[in-house]
């Protein structure tokens, strides 16, 4: 296979499915994702037994338009991989099969990959080497902090203990009344509000450790909304709380990020994951980088929440080690970065 | 004989810290182990995932339980018996609660479901119900009813 083969990467994790070709080293010719409500009006509307193999009836059809958007035939293609784990079984499974048999009837590479790997990578999207940095993972599901020696090398650092960041944004938005998604409404009303107004706690702040915990904040706004019912619908109410949670959730997140790449000795920082959007977050990273001289990779929007292409991506760093995955590896719903590699 | 520790399948309690919280879940345990699933019902910040972690901590568990209201199913196989912990707050449809496959994980160890009431019909038979509702002096109510 040449270094330059397209690489088609399917992603099913958990929701949705994705799938995505690449052209090695960044240049991602299609990025599909199929959600839910695509497949159910399909159907004409929610059928339960349809639904629950929607990855199944997705995968197909999507990785034809992805071929087709890319304006590649499979015969092109120098690899296919897919996200293995961590993920819901069932989702991974159809993923996981699909791109095995497609390499197998073409006879080229499979490779069996990590959905948190293709993550901790998508800020890199085109580079060929990884450089040695500190990586912030914070997205609805997952909040970690990892040490990246280079692609294929990471060191677990901290995680959270409960809620991920972007579950707390998403419930607290909720428990203020805020509409779905609730962390993108709370980082745009919270623009004009005072973050300094209320003060949520901010757990394991002074911890020792590069661990998180975000669950206490819920039980904190839930109690504070009990004994302040009027507050919301104050001018500037909603604003101050809004301002003021996400205070709380950003200021552990860069906290702990910048003593990570203390303890580290290095001087650079990415971010990925779906809460990398969030104004305030990438707001205050930069100041961060800017003020302690240290280099930011952030990546671009479509890259930071749920895709294949950054599966592509991992994929081409995995082919570039000289690893491919066996057709006989079976899925592996619990594994960890930093872990099993 | 039972001891004064013994809970029977219909019963409530009033928690004052996460030390008696940790304390009923160890009273509850045996009942959970009979059911195998369990359904934990209650309103955000309520403290249903600190119950599991509860459960988690007295089974031995060594990883670190966070929740899965995004990634949707955790399995721990590191204690005593194998704790599977699944959250239905996201979903919104009978077909995304099928998708999960959680017949999968019935039958060897126990099953929690947080906000598992928002599709009762989908419990499995005798699912142990737990209900959490926060005091307004923060101490929390916690009923269960196992069905026979």
């Amino acid at each position: 296979m040449s270094p330059d083969s397209f690489i088609l990467a399917i992603e099913s994790s958990c929701d949705e499915t994705a799938a995505a070709v690449l052209r090695p080293p960044g240049t991602i010719l299609s990025s599909l994702i199929a959600s839910q409500a695509e497949e159910h009006s399909r159907f004409g509307g929610v059928v339960p037994e349809v639904a629950s193999r929607n990855h199944l009836l997705a995968v197909d059809p999507l990785v034809r338009r992805a071929l087709a958007e890319a304006g590649v035939t499979p015969r092109d293609l120098g690899a296919v991989a897919a996200t293995s784990g961590p993920g819901l079984a069932p989702a991974l499974l159809v993923g996981a099969s699909y791109a095995k048999g497609f390499a197998l009837a073409l006879g080229i590479p499979y490779l069996a990959l990590n959905h948190l790997e293709g993550h901790l990578l998508s800020p890199f999207l085109g580079s060929e080497e990884i450089p040695h940095h500190v990586a912030l993972l914070v997205s609805g599901g997952h909040t970690q902090l990892t040490e990246v020696r280079g692609a294929g090398r990471y060191t677990l650092l901290g995680r959270t203990l409960d809620d991920a960041a972007g579950e707390a944004f998403d419930k607290t938005a909720k428990l203020l009344g805020l509409p779905y998604p609730g962390g993108i409404e709370i980082d745009r009303l919270a623009a004009e509000g005072n973050p300094l107004r209320h003060e949520f706690p901010q757990a394991l702040m002074e911890s020792g450790n590069l661990d998180f915990s975000f669950s206490g904040l819920k039980t904190s706004v839930r109690y504070f909304l009990e004994k302040n019912p009027l507050l919301p619908s104050s001018p500037n109410g909603m604003a101050d709380l809004c301002a003021s949670v996400r205070h709380a959730i950003v200021g552990v997140l860069l906290k702990k990020t910048a003593r990570a790449v203390e303890i580290s000795g290095l001087d650079r920082v990415a971010v990925s994951g779906g809460v990398a959007a969030n104004r305030a977050l990438r707001e205050g990273l930069q100041h961060l980088c800017t003020t302690k001289g240290w280099t930011l990779h952030l990546p671009s929007p479509e890259l930071a929440t749920d895709n294949a292409a950054m599966m592509a991506f991992a994929a081409m760093h995995h082919l570039r080690a000289g690893k491919q995955s066996s057709v006989g590896i079976e899925i592996s719903p619990q594994w960890q970065v930093g872990g099993r590699f | 004989m039972a001891t004064d520790n013994a809970v029977t399948s219909e019963g409530s309690a009033v928690v004052q810290s996460l030390e008696e919280t940790r304390e009923l879940a160890s009273r509850l345990l045996p009942l959970m182990r009979k059911a195998g699933s369990v359904s934990l019902e209650g309103p955000l910040g309520a403290g249903k995932t600190h119950l599991v972690k509860a459960v988690a901590s007295l089974l031995g568990v060594t990883e670190p339980v966070s929740s899965p209201t995004f990634t949707l199913l955790h399995s721990y196989s590191s204690g005593a018996y194998p704790l599977h912990h699944s959250d239905w707050y996201r979903l919104e449809s009978e077909g995304e609660v099928l998708g999960l496959g959680l017949e999968e994980y019935l039958g060897e160890g126990v099953l929690l479901i947080e906000w598992g009431d928002k599709f009762p019909s989908l419990l499995p038979k005798d699912t142990l119900r737990i209900r959490i509702t926060p005091q307004h002096d923060e101490s929390r109510q916690i009923q269960w009813t196992l069905k026979p």
